[in-house]
């Protein structure tokens, strides 16, 4: 690995991270809080140690395909221990492990907090946990990209190894307009949902936290009820649209903003996510009326639920633990699948999940016709073998991942149900899980070595697993 | 400016790689997932996969917007039909690479602007005039020419028995006197020399010289070189460039060409396809029967099959039976770096030289062409002289040229010269710079 050139750029990602702290310090300033001193201490020291870090390492080569591994691995992690200074530095998370969780856990837009009342903290740090998530969500390095000129075909490599997906879909000639593009294009529906939950009679702080945290399919809230805290059901609405669209490809939004908005449609990614989340909706809406809801309050709260869970985002407005045990587990296999390829939600993706169901299907038939050819087809695109195999392997991964982590956390001492649910939620960047995590409990009590695995969990989830753990391989540190 | 590529073969990946480094937006279309996935990994430019002539390919590629195409798959028709469907989309210049000469010829019952296309690169043609140039000058390491190819930078080695050897720069120029041989460069075992008026040339000096294309004989005497002596020519290879090579040389009733082939079938074509070329079956790996051939009499051999291996080590064969001059044809530009290590003189690569053509004619904006001279690691640049340039007007001697820089064509309407000190410079005018590379920076600061 070229070492000196992932410093230096992790070094500028972190001036960049320092210089985004000064807007929480003006929000506190304009709120007249304690948390100023404090977060403009995190601001400047993270903007020092970065520069310094820039500062000495010279300029170096292009970064290659394997610095793009280190840089995004590093970077995310160096970006995450940074994340946390404000939560220190304020006090209003006072230990290490704790800060490191609600970072990372905001950062990988998971959304799980140790935070027992969230409406106890300042604005400042508010608004640092939801910005952290949008920040997150589509991509520390992609933002980077955007920003720095001088990235080229090594910003291809990171793009590529922080992105969510089987490909990286460039949707310009040059990676850097595509990185512009997509960001611009977060912001201006970040935007459009700040207005709209501002119409629904959300205070303007509240607003903005909250669509931070939608459009990054976050989660964090800043009410200790999550979104139950609003009555409106115009809230609960735009809100579960908004996940949604965070949870679809942004390369399908570009097109649509070209005035291509047929490619939804004829997208097998997009046709299948959003048949499966409906018809979801439909089944958990049929239980809650048979439970004896009506009709307006199961839609809405099944709706909601369903999406806040395949989206990745995790806000809450039932407590679907009362729910039938079924539903619980339909909940839990929408959580491994996850939102889109190349959208802020987590998870497997949908387009694995249907490359997956198709090779099952395929090995089905060929014991009847082995002398057959099938290939994969998504709509009308053929499925080149390498690429089934690599979500094999994807999937694999994600299962050992999941068995070793539930194993170690029951170790700790958690019962089952918590220990399988909340290794899920990490690895696909949920939030809440069931047990002793559900949508009404919080993270504080997990014991201090199983927030340390979660928080480990999480990244590698966000980075979709290779790209973490190819750096674990001999093969990437030997010439 | 947005570009276009068709065909990440080997041109097209070279160009796009070429191009994405100087800053144009490239997007490469091809049908091979595999090829563009290794485009996708080493440059930033798009992909998109698919045939280069379905529009919804081309729309998806962004056709619409784009400034020029470059159509260089290996079929023809696909090239030419996506040119024409380009023109459809009002892409401001198409170049497709064009095999077939029927497009060409002045018989063509289509010529390429009925097509929509503005520029046709033909590979085999392109490779033919360079193999021609080296067979015709087997003296010239090096030659760029220039304004229609009446003026050239010849690098030439200067042989014992030269007249020029042990003089200085004035007195050759005393004894050359209206003769345009100016000396722009010396290549002194490895090192670069720019030459001043007392400096001398010696023995086994490369001569980098600037000159009118009907004086390259007279060069060649003033280095000791005899003017025209390549009577025996060997092709190996009755392909396309290996019959133009031919057809082309056997023109000249002094030189004498013998083509080789395995192959009965294309030999057959090619004896009576050729009126001179005495055509003869057998592969350029049997020794004996080059030796019968009359290898050892061979002033150049070229091997101009379609088999990379094949050329090379046919190639070693006659470099091996000390044939003075060897040409390779070899189509891998993997291949080319390796050529002067396994001890062969020349590689001709079509795909390189058909990039080469493309890029010439991309760059025909303010800096025209820049082109490297290998041997001494110079450049030479040609300028068009804009309205508002700095030089308007100006003669030569009273225009700054940086330190390692040098004036060696100037173009005017009616033609090329060589300028001397009160040349004066037209809006129009095309400007030929030589410069070291130390000095290139302040060349293109001066003239663009």
């Amino acid at each position: 690995m070229n070492l000196k050139s992932v410093i230096r750029l992790i070094g500028l990602i972190l001036v960049m991270l320092g210089a985004s702290m000064l807007l929480p310090v003006a929000v506190s300033v304009y709120f007249r809080e304690n948390a100023v001193t404090g977060l403009l201490l995190a601001s400047v020291l993270v903007m020092t140690s970065g520069g310094l870090l820039y500062l000495l390492t010279r300029k170096t080569e292009e970064l290659s395909n394997r610095d793009g591994f280190g840089v995004v691995t590093f970077g995310w992690l160096c970006v995450s221990l940074a994340g946390a200074l404000p939560y220190l530095l304020t006090g209003s998370i006072p230990n290490l492990t704790d800060a490191f969780f609600e970072s990372v856990s905001g950062f990988t837009t998971t959304g799980a907090t140790i935070l027992v009342n969230i409406e106890a903290h300042s604005h400042g740090i508010l608004l640092w946990r939801s910005f952290t998530q949008w920040v997150g969500g589509m991509g520390i390095i992609v933002f980077s990209i955007a920003i720095l000129p001088f990235l080229g075909v090594g910003g291809m490599q990171m793009f590529k190894a922080e992105s969510p997906g089987l490909k990286t879909d460039k949707i310009t000639p040059r990676i850097r307009q595509t990185a512009e593009i997509l960001w611009v294009i977060y912001l201006l529906i970040t935007l459009i949902e700040v207005i709209l939950l501002r119409l629904g009679g959300m205070g303007w702080f509240d607003a903005a936290c909250h669509s931070l945290t939608t459009m990054s399919t976050g989660g964090f809230s800043t009410k200790n009820a999550s979104i139950a805290y609003y009555q409106s059901d115009y809230i609960h609405y735009v809100i579960t649209l908004f996940m949604f669209i965070a949870a679809v490809s942004f390369t399908l939004h570009t097109y649509a903003l070209r005035g291509q908005v047929k490619r939804y449609w004829s997208s097998p990614e997009f046709r299948f996510f959003s048949i499966l989340t409906a018809l979801f909706i439909l089944i958990i809406t049929v239980e809650r009326l048979i439970s004896g809801d009506p009709l307006s309050i199961a839609f809405r709260d099944s709706a909601f639920q369903v999406v806040a869970i395949v989206t990745t985002t995790g806000y809450a407005t039932a407590d679907y633990e009362l729910w039938h045990f079924s539903v619980q587990g339909l909940l839990v296999i929408l959580m491994l699948m996850g939102g889109m390829a190349g959208s802020t939600a987590g998870g497997i993706k949908a387009v694995r999940v249907q490359i997956l169901l198709k090779q099952a299907r395929i090995e089905l038939h060929k014991l009847v016709h082995p002398n057959t050819l099938y290939p994969i087809r998504l709509g009308r695109k053929v499925i080149q073998h390498d690429i089934v195999q690599n979500v094999l392997a994807f999937f694999l991964l994600y299962v050992l991942l999941m068995i070793f982590g539930t194993l170690a956390m029951a170790l700790l001492g958690l019962d089952h149900v918590t220990s399988l649910t909340s290794v899920i939620s990490a690895l696909s960047n949920v939030g809440p899980a069931l047990g002793a995590t559900g949508p009404t409990d919080n993270y504080s009590a997990i014991p201090f070595a199983g927030k340390w695995l979660l928080a480990l969990l999480m990244l590698i989830g966000r980075l979709e697993i290779f790209t973490v753990l190819v750096l674990l391989t001999r093969t990437y540190w030997s010439r | 400016m947005k570009i276009l590529i068709i065909g990440a073969g080997e041109v097209g990946s070279h160009l796009a790689r070429l191009l994405s480094t100087e800053n144009h937006d490239i997007t490469v279309i091809d049908k091979d997932p595999q090829r563009l996935a290794q485009i996708s990994g080493s440059l930033d430019v798009m992909i998109v996969e698919g045939q280069g002539t379905d529009p919804s390919v081309l729309r998806e590629a962004g056709i619409e917007h784009m400034d020029m195409l470059i159509a260089v798959t290996t079929v023809d028709e696909v090239n030419i039909l996506t040119c024409m469907i380009a023109r459809q989309f009002n892409v401001k210049t198409k170049i497709a690479r064009i095999r077939n000469r029927g497009f060409t010829t002045e018989q063509a019952f289509l010529r390429p602007a009925d097509l929509g296309i503005d520029l046709i690169i033909h590979p085999e043609l392109e490779a033919t005039k360079e193999i021609l140039r080296l067979i015709r000058y087997p003296q010239v390491l090096e030659m760029i020419s220039f304004c229609n190819e009446s003026i050239a930078i010849v690098g030439i080695k200067v042989v014992p028995g030269a007249k020029i050897a042990g003089k200085s720069l004035q007195e050759i120029d005393l004894e050359t006197g209206k003769f345009q041989f100016r000396l722009v460069a010396i290549n002194r075992g490895g090192l670069t020399i720019i030459p001043r008026g007392t400096d001398r040339v010696e023995v086994g000096d490369d001569a980098y010289v600037s000159t009118y294309s009907k004086d390259f004989n007279t060069v060649f005497e003033l280095t000791g070189h005899k003017p025209w002596d390549t009577h025996h020519v060997m092709i190996y290879g009755a392909t396309a460039i290996g019959k133009m090579v031919a057809e082309e040389l056997e023109a000249d009733r002094d030189v004498h060409v013998k083509l080789v082939d395995g192959n009965i079938e294309r030999g057959r074509i090619a004896a009576e396809e050729l009126s001179e070329t005495e055509v003869v079956i057998g592969e350029a790996s049997d020794l004996d029967l080059i030796t019968r051939e009359g290898i050892v009499d061979m002033d150049v051999f070229a091997a101009l099959s379609d088999d990379d291996e094949n050329n090379i080590v046919a190639s070693l064969l006659a470099r091996h039976l000390r044939v003075p001059k060897t040409i390779t044809l070899i189509s891998k530009s993997a291949y080319v770096p390796i050529v002067r290590t396994i001890g062969l003189d020349i590689a001709v690569n079509p795909r390189l030289l058909t990039s080469n053509a493309i890029l010439k004619y991309i760059r025909m904006g303010k800096i025209v062409s820049l082109r490297q001279m290998v041997g001494i690691g110079a450049e030479t640049y040609e300028f068009l002289v804009g309205a508002d340039s700095k030089v308007v007007g100006k003669k030569i001697r009273d225009i700054k040229f940086p330190q390692g820089s040098i004036a060696v064509a100037v173009e005017h309407r009616d033609g090329g010269t060589i300028p001397v000190g009160n040349t004066p410079l037209f809006v129009g005018d095309r400007v030929v710079v030589f410069s070291i590379a130390e000095a290139a920076k302040q060349v293109v600061k001066l003239f663009g």
